[in-house]
């Protein structure tokens, strides 16, 4: 892709800047299409329709809009607040989970750096993202904010356990951090012939990994049933109380981006990242990036179908499904991956 | 354990039967009703705007006290002997100008409670919502129609023939005294009668000629207490009224049929 | 100047002395104020909680930002009948069955008997209101534990039963229906069909509202031993309605003190059982809503079979009403409780008093007897399950 760039730009530091910037217009677009995709998904879910006026077909253009007013509305900032920290909270927050994306192969011809240690990193840079909303909430100077921002804390550092644990086990598979390297290691069908050679088949504790990994990412994401820092029908906004116009903007983009990014890292580790699930029909670069993307959007749509069916959990009940649930299961399940791999 | 396997088993077990209804949801039927494009069809007693036939009020002011919250105004004029209002179309006769019939529908909260006792059927709920204004009183809506030189017009004859009456009254009134004076003059027997009737003359003469009293205590209070006195003699009349009640009542239906019918076609016609 | 502070209404919170954590830093309690504009506490309470942390250790309801002078706009009314729009809005999501409290207090004190076909036609009415108001009840407590799509398929279902209210009285909310002596009007020609059509097709809904949010594991979670309302205490505070029968009371006045018709139907009393938890807390009080809609339904078909197809329903109307000097306590059964109208007549046609005992504002009284010790989001929970409709509460 580099060298691709660099075949009709000049180089330096502008091809390092396409280069760069490209997960930025992911996000970009990917969020004006997942809010919409959101509203619609809630509206047929509860037998309505959604956004149907702005842009003509199904109201495509309504996140669009949306993004115009929300560009023209005041910046507030409250008078008790404290104002630096108040205003670089939405920043620090989406640039952690745009950082993050730096080590997503997006395709086999993508991925921002070929970092070695890949999922660490993305780890440890998402773990920014508590640091903001903590800011955000503090800064706000309301107790409705300071509430939500608590519980992310807690939030956020518990589930980062059992997120680790179980890439864990994922990485005693694949034995290095490197997702190109993960995602290359799973091309190609393995399994009784037909089956793509994904990690999720690769053994049955595996499908319990993943399923422990995509409930650790609704809680890193902060989706519901565990959307406790934002929960509007207790804390009122949560840490985005206080928040409005552009800024708020930023936090609504981050939660959408850390969605993406959680499902990308999911489909990465779990289901091939970019290999066609038909072996090689339909495979290369730009066929890689539609697969990765497909894969991700569908765990991004689950994320939204369980959003509109369940309702939320309370903060002890978090931390109870975190410690006594999440956590030893999660070991235990390494343990039996380890095995697995022992043995066979 | 067994306690954490079982809640696990149920938790998943009722989240997929969750899922599964929001998934059946997904692919139904959406009850939304796209507004501005497509209606709802309304059923026929939707309350949504007052509307008054003004040919048809005969100024008897039982809706304005039927509201709760007085927001219809009516002001109503006497009409004079000499000109002839007409009949409403249920055959009530006009007495009085309906100068004003104001209806603030900003303050109406839509009980209806005006619409039932009106005689003549003229004032009524019609099927018109969208008349949301930037001004409050915009929503008073005047039913009248009346130009000011009419009312000025009708004042002023009401004048004329309230002075035309007040001064005969006067004239008779003398006549009267005289009378008095006169059976004083002949029967000086009575010691007290004469004197009662020389202060108390006037009351005892505008108790006597009731109907000229009432309409040279001016036009206000005589329009009402003309109201006041028909829906007494309505409500005394209970007996016929019963009997006739029902037969009133599909009367009004119809007509309210026919009119919200009369209505369509010239929706349809426009 | 005044101090502002002083004359601050309500009691004063004074807050615990500061701890010292034992490493150097001190907590303390803190006051929030949850509401008025808060988006879960159903319209405009304001909560004066202090927390320790996340837990409730005092609950204070202010009430009063509705506040519309019912009783005083009563007695300056100079025609009785003008009274029903005013108790409409009281509790405006049950207005049926407030009209109907209304009308039969007045019917008792003026004597006035009505024909069975308006007896029938009430209560079906205020049985489907009944339904509409429980399902607005279950969905919106729903939304508060952050179940966000039951709450809508409870309105779609809301709104077919203000369909059929519409088609007999014009209003979708506030009817002015059910008139002192009669009716309005007389329910449309199809009026039957609806209502059976309306019935046949909800029983499953009930059933799915089950699947999805009553058996839920997480929504269980929430509501189960939260809030618990013991049966005692319950009493001792004059709880009604269906937050009465979720502590495992059963009262009911369409039982125990029958009122209109409700001798001539067949339907239980559904009392909380702590099938999920200890009996009186959030999710008995919620189911017995949901059951109770069951037990509506199966009213509204006996009376549909049961009603008669002749009748004027305005037959008994007066035509000035002018009721005899005396005084007059009725009481029914409304979604939210007992609600007690008490008149008293000088025998002008003007009320000389018109007091309601609205059930919301006697079961919100007992809101921090039982919240002390929860946590926010149970305190959400708890607010929900009671079930107040705050333009009743502060009239
Ligand atoms: S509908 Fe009710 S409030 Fe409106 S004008 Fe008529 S009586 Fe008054
Ligand atoms: S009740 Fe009817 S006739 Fe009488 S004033 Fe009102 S609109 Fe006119």
């Amino acid at each position: 892709m580099q060298q691709f760039l660099e075949s009709f730009l000049p180089a330096g530091p502008v091809v390092v800047f396409v280069f760069s910037i490209i997960p930025l217009m992911i996000i970009l677009i990917y969020a004006l299409f997942a809010i919409w995709l959101e509203r619609k998904v809630a509206g047929h879910i509860q037998d309505r329709l959604g956004p149907m006026q702005t842009g003509g077909w199904h109201g495509w253009a309504q996140t669009l809009a949306d993004l115009l007013k929300m560009i023209q509305k005041e910046d507030i900032v409250p008078a008790k607040a404290d104002r630096f920290l108040f205003k670089m909270a939405p920043f620090i927050a989406f640039a952690a989970s745009y950082a993050a994306f730096v080590a997503i192969p997006f395709s086999s011809g993508y991925i921002g750096s070929m970092i070695d240690i890949g999922v660490f990193y993305i780890v440890a840079i998402t773990s920014l993202l508590s640091v903001s909303i903590i800011m955000a909430g503090w800064a706000s100077n309301n107790k409705w904010s300071l509430l939500g921002a608590m519980r992310t804390a807690a939030q956020t550092v518990s589930y980062e356990v059992p997120t680790v644990v179980t890439i864990l086990s994922v990485i005693i598979v694949t034995g290095t951090l490197n997702l190109m390297e993960v995602t290359e290691m799973q091309t190609g069908n393995a399994f009784l012939g037909f089956l793509p050679s994904w990690l999720i088949f690769h053994s049955p504790f595996m499908v319990i990994a993943f399923v422990l990994f995509f409930i650790a990412s609704l809680a890193e994401a902060h989706r519901v049933p565990f959307d406790l820092p934002e929960s509007e029908s207790e804390l009122v906004g949560g840490y985005q109380t206080e928040y409005s116009g552009m800024r708020w903007g930023l936090f609504m983009l981050t939660e959408y981006a850390d969605m993406l990014l959680l499902s990308l890292v999911g489909a990465t580790l779990f289901f091939g990242g970019w290999n066609s699930p038909f072996g090689s029909f339909m495979d290369g670069p730009v066929w890689g990036a539609f697969w990765m993307l497909f894969k991700g959007m569908v765990l991004v749509f689950v994320m939204m179908w369980l959003r509109w069916t369940l309702p939320r959990l309370r903060v002890d009940q978090l931390m109870n499904l975190c410690w006594k649930y999440l956590i030893p299961l999660s070991f235990v399940n390494l343990v039996l991956i380890a095995l697995w791999e022992m043995i066979f | 354990m067994v306690k954490a396997l079982s809640d696990t088993y149920l938790t998943f077990k009722t989240i997929f039967t969750g899922m599964g209804i929001t998934f059946r949801h997904l692919f139904t039927k959406s009850v939304t009703v796209q507004y501005p494009v497509q209606r709802d069809v309304l059923p026929e007693r939707v309350r949504l705007k007052l509307h008054v036939n003004i040919d048809d009020c005969i100024g008897c002011r039982l809706c304005e006290r039927a509201c709760p919250v007085e927001c219809i105004d009516i002001g109503t004029i006497k009409s004079t002997d000499d000109v002839d209002l007409g009949e409403t179309s249920t055959g009530h006769k006009k007495k009085l100008w309906v100068d004003k019939f104001d209806i603030d529908m900003a303050k109406c909260c839509y009980c209806e409670l005006c619409v039932h006792p009106c005689p003549t059927d003229c004032i009524t709920m019609v099927e018109e919502y969208e008349y949301s204004v930037y001004d409050r009183n915009d929503l008073i809506f005047p039913f009248s129609d009346m130009t000011p030189e009419q009312i000025e017009e009708a004042n002023r004859k009401l004048e004329e023939e309230a002075e035309a009456k007040s001064r005969k009254k006067e004239e008779a009134m003398l006549a009267k005294k005289k009378k008095a004076e006169a059976q004083a003059a002949g029967g000086e027997a009575d010691g007290d009668k004469p004197k009662d009737a020389a202060s108390g003359g006037s009351t005892e003469a505008g108790g006597s000629a009731e109907t000229g009293g009432e309409e040279a205590g001016g036009e206000g209070a005589g329009t009402e207490k003309s109201g006041t006195g028909k829906s007494d003699a309505e409500a005394s009349g209970d007996g016929d009224a019963d009997a006739e009640k029902a037969a009133r009542r599909a009367e009004r239906e119809a007509r309210r049929a026919a009119r919200r019918a009369e209505r369509e076609a010239k929706k349809k016609s426009e | 100047m005044t101090n502002v502070k002083e004359n601050r209404p309500g009691p004063e919170v004074t807050l615990s002395p500061p701890v010292d954590a034992g490493n150097g830093l001190k907590t303390q309690e803190m006051v929030i104020s949850m509401g008025p504009q808060h988006p879960s506490t159903h319209g405009v309470l304001r909560m004066e909680l202090t927390l320790n942390g996340e837990i409730v250790t005092r609950a204070i309801p202010h009430i009063g930002y509705l506040h519309r002078c019912f009783e005083k706009h009563s007695e300056a009314m100079n025609d009785y009948a003008k009274v029903i729009p005013y108790v409409d809005r009281m509790d405006y999501v049950a207005a049926m069955n407030n009209e109907l409290g209304y009308a039969i207090a007045m019917e008792r004190l003026m004597d006035i008997r009505v024909n069975d076909r308006v007896e029938y036609i009430r209560v079906i009415m205020s049985e489907l209101q009944r339904i509409a108001s429980h399902l607005l009840a279950v969905g919106t407590f729903g939304l508060d534990i952050g179940a966000f799509t039951p709450f809508l398929y409870c309105f779609i279902e809301r709104e077919k039963i203000l369909d059929i209210f519409e088609k007999a009285s014009g209003a979708r909310l506030l009817y002015n229906y059910i008139w002192i002596g009669g009716l309005m009007n007389d329910v449309p020609a199809d009026f039957k069909t609806d209502t059976a059509a309306f019935v046949k097709s909800f029983r499953p809904k009930i059933k799915e509202l089950n699947d999805l949010l009553s058996h839920n594991k997480i929504f269980i979670d929430r509501t189960a031993n939260v809030g618990v309302l013991p049966e005692k205490v319950a009493i001792n505070y004059g709880v009604s309605g269906p937050s009465l029968r979720g502590s495992g009371v059963e009262w009911d006045l369409r039982k125990d003190d029958p009122y209109s018709i409700y001798d001539r139907f067949e339907f239980d009393v559904i009392v909380g059982q702590g099938e999920m938890g200890t009996v009186g807390d959030c999710w008995d009080r919620y189911i017995v809503r949901v059951w109770e809609m069951e037990e509506s339904l199966k009213i509204i078909e006996q009376a549909l079979d049961q009603m008669p197809d002749e009748g004027d329903v305005q037959e008994a109307v007066p035509k000035k009403i002018r009721p005899p000097a005396g005084e007059i306590y009725c009481r029914t059964e409304t979604p939210r409780g007992e609600l007690g109208y008490y008149i008293i007549s000088d025998k002008s046609t003007t009320p000389f008093r018109v007091k309601a005992r609205a059930p919301s504002f006697v079961n919100l009284s007992v809101l921090p007897a039982i919240s002390i010790g929860a946590m926010v989001a149970d305190m959400v929970a708890i607010i929900g399950s009671i079930d107040i409709v705050l333009g009743e509460v502060d009239r």
